[in-house]
């Protein structure tokens, strides 16, 4: 998350001068309920020109952003979720949960979950939904939101923007704030700093086609140097691959967090799914329907009851069918990759397409092996009439 | 002209003619009916794009029919095209009033500033128009707060609220209640108790630049005779009007009606960008064009986006007719 410093600190000063909080801050608070509350403090502050200040600047794009650091506050629900153990929820598992009531979206933990997003898009400015990710930033970068959520990515464009602004100030990099165990409402969902991807690098290849592979090869060495990744990750402001590359100052809070919780279930098993899920949860984030009712959390797990199911069996059984239509292909591979095996005349070519071979045999296997299950499953569920 | 059968041997002598018009006629076919007789073709498969393809007979039409969410989306659409009929009357009044101006610079001038907007690309109206609908520093909410206008709204809602306590007709007095809250700014794009009411605002006064050109190409036939013996007659403004400006542009309307209908069917590039591919939180404004998308591209369906496509096109083809039928131009 970036800040304004300057921004935060002279709210801050206010507030602490009108004895409403304890302390000025020169950086955001770690604790999510803390920094909630300094947000709804200055969303009632207007600045020199009578406009409210709009605390955290926001369209879709930053609230998926920090849907990324609340998002592992569900981890709960791999407990239920996870069948093969390998400590990943996948949707088709999600969907197996769902479909055998191991997880309900009227479960008080899951409600709890989808509250918190709630709370964080409160906090975001009126009509957050139909921003772009351009107009945050220019709310941003004129003074009227002190915080902003977005990656490491963005860094440099902010930093460049800030400093060239009609009042340039320099940007404050920090964590998102956590929901702390000891939240007398949320405590029980906090297990800690979430899981990050450490997948930050970007591949490089050298082609069949490259006339000089060798020069090639020692270009992307150069890249993947300490010195060359420290100079990449210096210009683009991207985390390092390289270990030894020492981050720039900026990145810090960005450090991937290998070893937290991470998201307990994935509710996107295709598109119907999907759009169901879209569809809903932006109710509840703003709190109202269509026709202006107010939509509280039980009025998401009814909506989500009735409508996700019926969509995930629909992705689920297309799934089904598109893995079985791709069968044939599958074996037209493995066949083609057998017979240039057999015609092979140098024993290099040969094992190469040995392996090959192998490979799309397994990979047959596999897709026979996963259609087996799916419909194993399918067929259970419809004999204990679990399908809507 | 009626045209005349063609011989063989008259044929073969223009030989050279028809060959100069073959690529032409190759390119219509190919970029044209190939993928319409294509997509047709295929709406009977099961069919991702790519290597998955089994043909499932009319299976695709009986899911689709079998889905709620297809029939919002025309319900929605049927909405909007109302909305956009209703909002073809400035464009013709807009017409009727140049034509009325005496000085022929003034007209010259008027015509002018018609023709200009249609330079303005229409990504950029669209971005325009997300900029007016912004609900902190948005124009619109602006001249709402600035004129007044916020305060007869927010009163409207008050008055709707109370009404609805007693007589809610359909559910529309409590959404006019809930509409504009006191001290609230109304977030037009991002509200789903919105989203409707910013797709009809869109693009007002919707004196749309085409249309007024159509009209006025029309409306510049009328000799000036026929308006002197229509004042000679003690014909009013109005009189002249209903009797002989709108019997003539009628053809017009009747053509600019069929691509507002057409349009409010098919078209989905503004409403994608101005509340993204769900049609808004809720699907609010899902509309037939925008579901067809989802299923073709988020759900890899493209068998039965093909058969949405044929059935809009059927839908298309019957309120065409159904337009041709209700209006009938003066000969």
């Amino acid at each position: 998350m970036y800040f304004n410093p300057e921004l935060l600190k002279e709210l801050t000063r206010k507030l602490a001068a009108e004895g409403k909080i304890e302390r000025e801050f020169n950086a955001p608070p770690q604790d999510l309920r803390e920094f909630f509350k300094l947000c709804d403090l200055m969303a009632q502050m207007k600045d020199e020109r009578g406009r409210v200040y709009l605390p955290i600047a926001g369209g879709t794009y930053q609230f998926q952003i920090m849907n990324n650091s609340i998002g592992a506050m569900n981890a709960f629900a791999q407990e239920s979720l996870d069948e093969n153990m390998d400590c990943w929820a996948s949707n088709d598992e999600t969907f197996v949960g769902v479909l055998k009531g191991r997880m309900k979206f009227d479960d008080k933990r899951v409600q709890k979950f989808m509250q918190l997003y709630r709370e964080v898009a409160k906090r975001l400015p009126p009509g957050w939904n139909g921003l772009s990710r351009d107009d945050a930033v220019m709310q941003f970068l004129q003074w009227r939101s002190v915080f902003i959520a977005t990656g490491s990515w963005d860094g440099m464009t902010l930093k460049k923007q800030a400093e060239e602004s009609v009042r340039p100030f320099k940007v404050g990099v920090s964590h998102f704030p956590l929901m702390q165990p000891n939240d007398p409402e949320y405590g029980e969902l906090a297990w800690g700093r979430p899981y990050e991807n450490p997948g930050v690098g970007f591949p490089f290849a050298i082609t069949k086609q490259c006339k000089y592979p060798d020069v090639a090869l020692d270009f992307l060495r150069f890249l993947s140097s300490v010195k060359g990744n420290e100079e990449l990750n210096r210009i683009i402001l991207w985390i390092p691959v390289n270990k030894a590359a020492q981050k720039a100052e900026e990145l810090k809070a960005f450090e991937p967090n290998y070893s937290g919780p991470h998201g307990g279930w994935s509710l996107n098993m295709g598109g119907k799914s999907q759009t169901v899920n879209e569809q809903i949860n932006p109710l509840l984030y703003l709190g109202e329907d269509s026709k202006g009712k107010p939509v509280n959390v039980d009025d998401w797990s009814r909506l989500m009851s009735e409508q996700w199911l019926k969509a995930a069996v629909i992705d689920y059984e297309q799934r089904d069918e598109t893995m079985r239509d791709q069968l044939p292909a599958k074996e037209s591979v493995s066949g083609l990759m057998r017979a240039k095996m057999m015609n092979a005349t140098e024993d290099q070519w040969r094992q190469y397409y040995r392996r090959r071979y192998i490979g799309s045999m397994g990979d047959l296997l596999n897709a026979t092996r996963e259609i087996a299950r799916r419909q194993r499953q399918l067929i259970e569920a419809r004999e204990k009439g679990e399908l809507p | 002209v009626k045209g005349q059968p063609v011989s063989l041997r008259a044929a073969r002598y223009h030989l050279q003619i028809y060959l100069f018009i073959l690529p032409c006629i190759l390119f219509i076919g190919l970029f044209m009916y190939y993928p319409v007789i294509n997509g047709v073709y295929h709406s009977f498969f099961t069919w991702n794009g790519g290597d998955v393809e089994r043909p499932v007979g009319m299976e695709n039409y009986k899911r689709l029919a079998a889905d709620p969410d297809f029939w919002r989306a025309f319900g929605n659409a049927a909405i909007l095209g109302i909305a956009n009929i209703l909002k073809m009357i400035p464009a013709i009044i807009a017409a009727v009033c140049v034509h009325r101006v005496k000085s022929e610079r003034m007209r010259f001038f008027y015509r002018v500033g018609f023709v200009v907007p249609m330079i303005v690309s229409s990504m950029v109206l669209v971005l325009l128009w997300k900029a007016f609908y912004e609900p902190t520093n948005g124009v619109l909410n602006s001249i709402l707060r600035g004129t007044g206008g916020m305060s007869v709204l927010e009163s409207i809602s008050s008055a709707a609220r109370g009404i609805s306590e007693y007589f809610d007709f359909l559910g529309f007095f409590s959404w006019l209640g809930n509409l504009f809250i006191e001290g609230q700014n109304p977030t037009w794009l991002g509200s789903p108790k919105f989203a409707f009411v910013a797709l009809i605002l869109w693009g007002f006064p919707w004196v749309g630049s085409f249309s007024v050109l159509v009209y006025l190409a029309c409306l510049d036939s009328i000799g000036k005779e026929i308006y002197e013996a229509a004042e000679v007659d003690g014909a009013s403004w109005f009189d002249k009007f209903r009797h002989i400006e709108l019997p003539l542009i009628l053809r017009q309307v009747r053509v600019m009606a069929i691509l507002v209908v057409m349009g409010s069917i098919n078209d989905v590039g503004h409403i994608m960008l101005l509340f993204g591919i769900n049609g808004g939180a809720g699907g609010v404004v899902q509309v037939p064009a925008l579901f067809m998308l989802r299923e073709a591209f988020q759900s890899q369906r493209m068998g039965m986006a093909c058969g949405i496509g044929v059935v809009l096109f059927l839908m298309i083809l019957i309120v065409t007719k159904l337009n041709e039928w209700l209006i009938k131009p003066a000969d």
